[in-house]
């Protein structure tokens, strides 16, 4: 179920009220159980039974002694892997060697909704389950299931610590009117950025795209095609995460954040610590650390290579991540060069003079939107032809830019940067919460419900009633 | 005094001579420590004081102080 979608929005106010009446642990758990199992199986129950073997594995892991566990931590994860390998990668691995598999009989195995995000989340919580285990907080297993399949963060992370999050659903929930405002703050906030600024560019430029792929793309449409989806991924993906963290925040959960102003980073280094963190936490602990310590042992004379490596390696690897096809591997390979290239130069994460800031920010985003050319175009002659469009070079001088699209991209640029710029600083409190100073609550609630009722209303308007294809968010088809 | 060694290997791997490090001291406050120079960082004190890191051990140092606990632990001598 997308969060952006009627349905939710007529059902989550439901789960609120239950969730608070619940009144204890056990049936808020419970019902917080019951409503993540429905939300994952709501277009497949195909998707909560792929989810369900994983856990149970994962569950028998926890059963065993420490001794034990070390032993089988490479086996579990081989598991884990070998099935999202099984169910994402089959036809991209076949393919490589030459191979077409064909379909199971009888099946129509779909990768399973979430399985990217969830198999890394259970490696994870599985490496660091002893943290919590030494805090003396036991793990239980079905708490441990719900902490996993936790709706807000399920489908589409954000990946988080289990020291962060799994001692939360310990205590019961008590109303608080703060979290419930804050929380629907960030919420709206979220689903302005996925229904008034994503939406609509994906409707304006995916026949854009779809031109770009059949090679005919003039130079101005290009320009419009590759601007629209740098904004839309960053709408698209952080609305999503917003809802997410709103819904959670409403009923006193705190999820990480996974974006902090990343279209004004000034370096590589800086936007890989802006864009989708949990991800790149997730990658230097478990990817970028193994592989580096282990090479710099070996290499003690010649270590930069081995880092430098198996930094581009761990991009490549994040890169497939996204889909099994190469431009996604390409889009990873540039990333890991670009900051190999940084790191190769300078021991700096960003450029802190202003002028140099300023072309660091002009530079590292103008070489990001290049990359998204790659990670959005279907097939390297689209990409190229794209490219060379952009520069000028089109062999198309005649494909129309929807009448509008100008001004919508100017707007949502402007709104998009304008976010950012609130977000920039790590110390900087969110505007949500600035807002909430408790005597603003009543007055920042109706501000809120208002812009929402807005937004809601546009939407119905704006899709009648078809806006299905465009609940679905970008990360949803990773 | 053994922080000194401690710190010598922080200035060397950071190129900052200047450098003082606290049991508070972060990432966030030495500009070029990120998870890149982090390696080099781990490498350095391996190879100064003989000891070595888990991964674990590796990923999960919050701050200075709870690198010279886990020093402590290891059988140095590193002391504020």
């Amino acid at each position: 179920m997308a969060y952006s979608s009627d349905a939710f929005i007529f059902l989550i106010p439901v789960v609120l009220l239950a969730f608070y009446l619940a009144g204890s642990r056990t049936w808020q758990n419970a019902l917080l159980g019951i409503v993540s199992i429905g939300f994952l199986g709501w277009t497949g129950a195909s998707n909560v039974f792929v989810a369900v073997a994983m856990l149970g594995v994962a569950l028998a892991f926890l059963r065993l002694g420490s001794g034990a566990r070390e032993r089988a931590f490479p086996w579990v994860v081989a598991v884990l892997l070998l099935n999202l390998a099984f169910f994402k990668y089959r036809h991209f691995i076949a393919g490589t060697f030459g191979v077409t598999l064909p379909d199971l009989p009888g099946l129509v195995w779909a990768v399973p909704l979430g399985i990217s995000f969830y198999t890394f989340q259970i490696i994870a919580s599985l490496h660091d389950v002893s943290d919590v285990e030494s805090d003396d907080v036991p793990i239980r297993p079905g708490r441990f299931a719900l902490f996993v399949l936790f709706f807000p963060h399920l489908i589409a992370g954000p990946i988080c610590r289990i020291r962060q999050l799994y001692p939360q659903f310990n205590r019961a929930k008590r109303f608080s009117s703060a979290y419930l405002a804050s929380g629907a703050h960030l919420f709206v906030l979220g689903y302005c950025k996925k229904v008034l600024i994503a939406d609509p560019l994906a409707r304006a430029i995916d026949p854009l795209w779809t031109t770009a792929n059949a090679g005919h793309l003039s130079s101005p449409a290009a320009w419009a095609a590759v601007l629209g989806f740098y904004l839309q991924v960053y709408a698209d993906f952080s609305g999503y995460t917003d809802m997410g963290r709103g819904v959670a925040r409403a009923m006193g959960f705190r999820l990480p954040c996974n974006f902090r102003a990343p279209y004004l980073a000034a370096s590589p280094v800086d936007f890989w610590s802006r864009w989708h963190i949990t991800l790149s936490n997730f990658a230097k602990r478990f990817i970028y650390n193994p592989l580096a310590v282990a090479s710099a042992r070996r290499l003690r004379s010649t270590r930069m290579f081995g880092m430098l490596a198996s930094l581009v390696l761990t991009m490549v690897l994040l890169g497939l991540w996204h889909g099994a096809a190469w431009r996604f591997v390409l889009f990873g390979l540039i990333q890991g060069l670009l900051l190999a290239g940084w790191h190769a130069v300078t021991k700096s994460r960003t450029i802190t003079t202003t002028p140099g800031w300023l072309a660091g920010v002009f530079l590292t985003q103008g070489v990001l939107i290049l990359s998204f050319v790659v990670f959005r175009a279907e097939a390297s002659h689209a990409a190229l032809g794209v490219l060379e469009a952009l520069a000028g070079f089109s062999a198309s001088r005649g494909t129309a830019i929807p009448s509008g699209l100008g001004v919508r991209l100017a707007v949502s640029a402007a709104c998009v940067f304008a976010m950012q710029a609130l977000d920039y600083s790590v110390k900087r409190r969110p505007v949500a919460m600035i807002l909430l100073a408790p005597r603003r609550i009543p007055l920042a609630g109706l501000i809120s419900a208002l812009v929402f009722v807005l937004a809601f209303v546009f939407k119905q308007k704006v899709t009648g009633g078809s806006g299905a294809a465009f609940e679905r968010f970008i990360y949803f088809d990773f | 005094m053994s922080i000194d060694r401690l710190r010598a290997v922080f200035r060397e791997v950071f190129e900052d001579p200047q450098l003082e490090i606290s049991p508070s001291t972060t990432a966030l406050d030495v500009p070029a420590w990120d998870s890149f120079n982090h390696i080099n960082l781990v490498i350095a004190i391996e190879t100064e004081f003989n000891v070595r890191f888990k991964t674990k051990e590796i990923a999960d140092m919050a701050n200075v102080g709870d690198l010279v606990t886990l020093l402590r632990k290891k059988g140095t001598d590193v002391s504020w």
